[in-house]
């Protein structure tokens, strides 16, 4: 008697009891008609499986996070029990924290240091990503200044554990309207200020060892305010609300193209930047040579953040602050100091480096000086000035004795 | 320690709504794949698993039941994704029906036609609690697991499984159409 079609199915699946898997076995052994049944239904069973296999999803198709899916589910359970809530769809991309993540995560500063002087600073110490991710999304229309705001290191750790979800706070969709360029040696200063739009200046007694012009960038995002505090929550961050005002709120962000003049650097190294995730742009970039008397100094228009209407933005502005560290009142107090459509605020965690205000080719600066580097980045000391003079942002960083920036800055025409 | 299934079904009976959310953080992943596997949209996907969990939401497991919660999650997901791709099926097959204007373009069908439409075709066509069997054991339940989501005896489970298969591989090689060797790959 012949083993039926079930029991040798069950049989392949393991899903016998002892006894009964015995018997089958035993049976296999003298029976060849089972034998080759058994083939048949393994065959079909692999078959099956190879195609269900090739329906699984890939790419884009990938579920979302699934706190991001529960933030929304919570929206649809609000939205059907009558209460008003955001029902804005997810789009798997990136959020704004992401963009602000990228330009400064070690991986993407190179490329992102070449085009906004503003934001560099923060690529030139090598913070980690979620040092700075925090506080970069404010809404800031122009830099007219710069405003340092110490961090307390040991607070940072939180957001480091918070991982991969803060990336994706504010925002799921980032549109590129403008992508970054790639950098283009230029002969002169005429020539960069003729490409950059702006009135280049360089130092009347250095040459430069290279002078490059790169495009700008436009991007676009829009906020889920539902989605963002889901993240906020299950990073364990149920203390920050973000206000609801910015829900849907459409920001624009642009950074004009940057001109770098880099000195005594030697031969710029080409270097091409890929995001580590596969989104997003690659970017080709120079590198310097390392040396010790190496100053590269960056200029651009300023980047500008286009808010709509109606958005408190130093209520943004404190939540972020909350977000790096800060206490509430420490977030408040720090707020009510600063004008926020015109300050960009430079996030410094303590143990990376200390700040002081300059006086910097005649206008208020600051001068940002990193501590020598234990492991995993340059064992000297690091510094970059900032100032912002005739709606031109400037960066001048270098190695070494911060004494030689200003001389440079005090004789730029 | 990570509470069982069974313990946070039991909180959610008794109106947690944290525990709710970890069943959701638990299996959303796996739901979604398996309602993707049949639908083949991102977007109905997302919209049939959230359904799913809506329903344990609003109505929790029976005393008794809750130490199969995944099982119950994924026929729940399972159905609403099949009904879905019959549906779509169907919506597709009316759109060709009074498209008489447009000639069908035996080219552009076979490129709609890969191997993914192929698969949901075959699967469309089966009956549904074959189709169900087939993506319930595809996610990996066990035999009891599949008995209990389907209502069936553990011991038929076998018997329902190879009948599956073999249907779902005669309606595969049908939906490859005339290709003779369509059955080939089929023995890889």
């Amino acid at each position: 008697m012949h083993t039926n079609e079930g029991t040798l199915r069950a049989y392949l699946d393991g899903e016998l009891e002892a006894q009964m898997c015995n018997a089958v076995a035993a049976h296999l052994r003298e029976c060849a008609a089972c034998r080759k049944q058994l083939d048949r239904l393994a065959s079909r069973a692999s078959a099956t499986s190879h195609y269900l296999q090739a329906l699984a999803p890939r790419g884009a198709d990938l579920p979302a996070p699934a706190p991001v899916a529960l933030s929304r589910l919570h929206a649809r359970l609000a939205q059907e029990s009558g209460r008003p809530v955001s029902s804005a769809p997810y789009r798997p991309i990136g959020g704004l924290l992401e963009m602000f993540k990228r330009m400064f995560n070690s991986r993407y500063r190179a490329a992102w240091a070449g085009l906004a002087a503003a934001l560099v600073i923060v690529s030139l110490f090598a913070f980690e990503p979620a040092r700075v991710a925090a506080s970069q999304f404010l809404g800031l229309f122009r830099v007219r200044k710069f405003a340092v705001v110490s961090i307390n290191p040991a607070n940072l750790k939180n957001l480091d554990q918070a991982g991969g979800q803060i990336d994706q706070l504010l925002s799921d969709s980032v549109t590129f309207v403008k992508q970054p360029g790639e950098p283009v040696a230029v002969a002169n200063a005429a020539e960069a200020s003729q490409k950059a739009g702006i009135a280049v200046r360089l130092p009347a007694s250095l040459k430069p060892s290279s002078l490059m012009v790169q495009d700008g960038v436009d991007a676009r995002l829009k906020v889920d305010l539902a989605r963002a505090q889901a993240i906020l929550d299950v990073a364990g961050r149920t203390d920050v609300k973000l206000p609801k005002a910015i829900d849907g709120a459409e920001v624009e962000f642009i950074v004009p193209p940057m001109v770098t003049a880099m000195f005594d650097c030697g031969e710029p190294r080409p270097m091409t930047v890929k995001p580590a995730d596969g989104q997003g742009p690659a970017v080709n970039v120079q590198m310097p040579q390392p040396s010790s008397n190496c100053v590269t100094l960056m200029q651009l228009a300023s980047p500008t953040v286009n808010t709509p209407p109606g958005v408190n933005i130093a209520q943004v502005g404190e939540m972020a602050l909350q977000l790096a560290g800060l206490t509430p009142a420490e977030a408040q107090h720090f707020s009510q100091a600063i004008d926020w459509s015109s300050t960009l605020v430079i996030p410094l965690p303590t143990d990376a480096g200390s700040f002081r205000d300059v006086t910097v080719d005649g206008v208020p600066g600051v001068l940002i000086e990193s501590n020598p580097r234990q492991s995993g980045g340059p064992r000297y000391s690091h510094y970059t000035l900032f100032w912002q003079k005739n709606d031109t942002v400037y960066a001048l960083s270098g190695t070494g004795d911060a004494t030689r920036a200003i001389e440079i800055a005090a004789s730029l025409k | 320690m990570t509470a069982t299934d069974s313990l946070l079904l039991n909180r959610v009976r008794a109106g947690d709504p944290g525990s709710f959310d970890e069943l959701f953080l638990r299996y959303y992943g796996r739901i979604y794949d398996v309602v993707f596997r049949l639908t083949g949209d991102a977007a109905e996907a997302d919209d049939i698993a959230q359904e799913t969990f809506i329903r344990l939401y609003r109505q929790p497991l029976p005393p008794g039941r809750e130490h199969n919660v995944g099982g119950w999650l994924y026929r729940v997901a399972v159905n609403l994704g099949y009904n879905a791709l019959r549906a779509a099926r169907r919506r597709n097959t009316y759109e060709q029906a009074v498209d008489v204007a447009t000639p069908a373009d035996p080219e552009a069908m076979v490129t709609q036609h890969d191997e993914r439409d192929r698969v949901r075709a075959a699967l469309a066509e089966l009956p549904p609690q074959q189709a169900q069997l087939l993506m319930l054991r595809h996610a990996g339940l066990s035999y009891k697991e599949l008995a209990l989501a389907l209502d069936v005896a553990p011991t038929s489970i076998g018997t329902l499984l190879a009948r599956a298969e073999r249907a779902f591989e005669a309606r595969y090689r049908a939906t490859a159409g005339q290709d003779a060797t369509g059955g080939k790959d089929a023995h890889e």
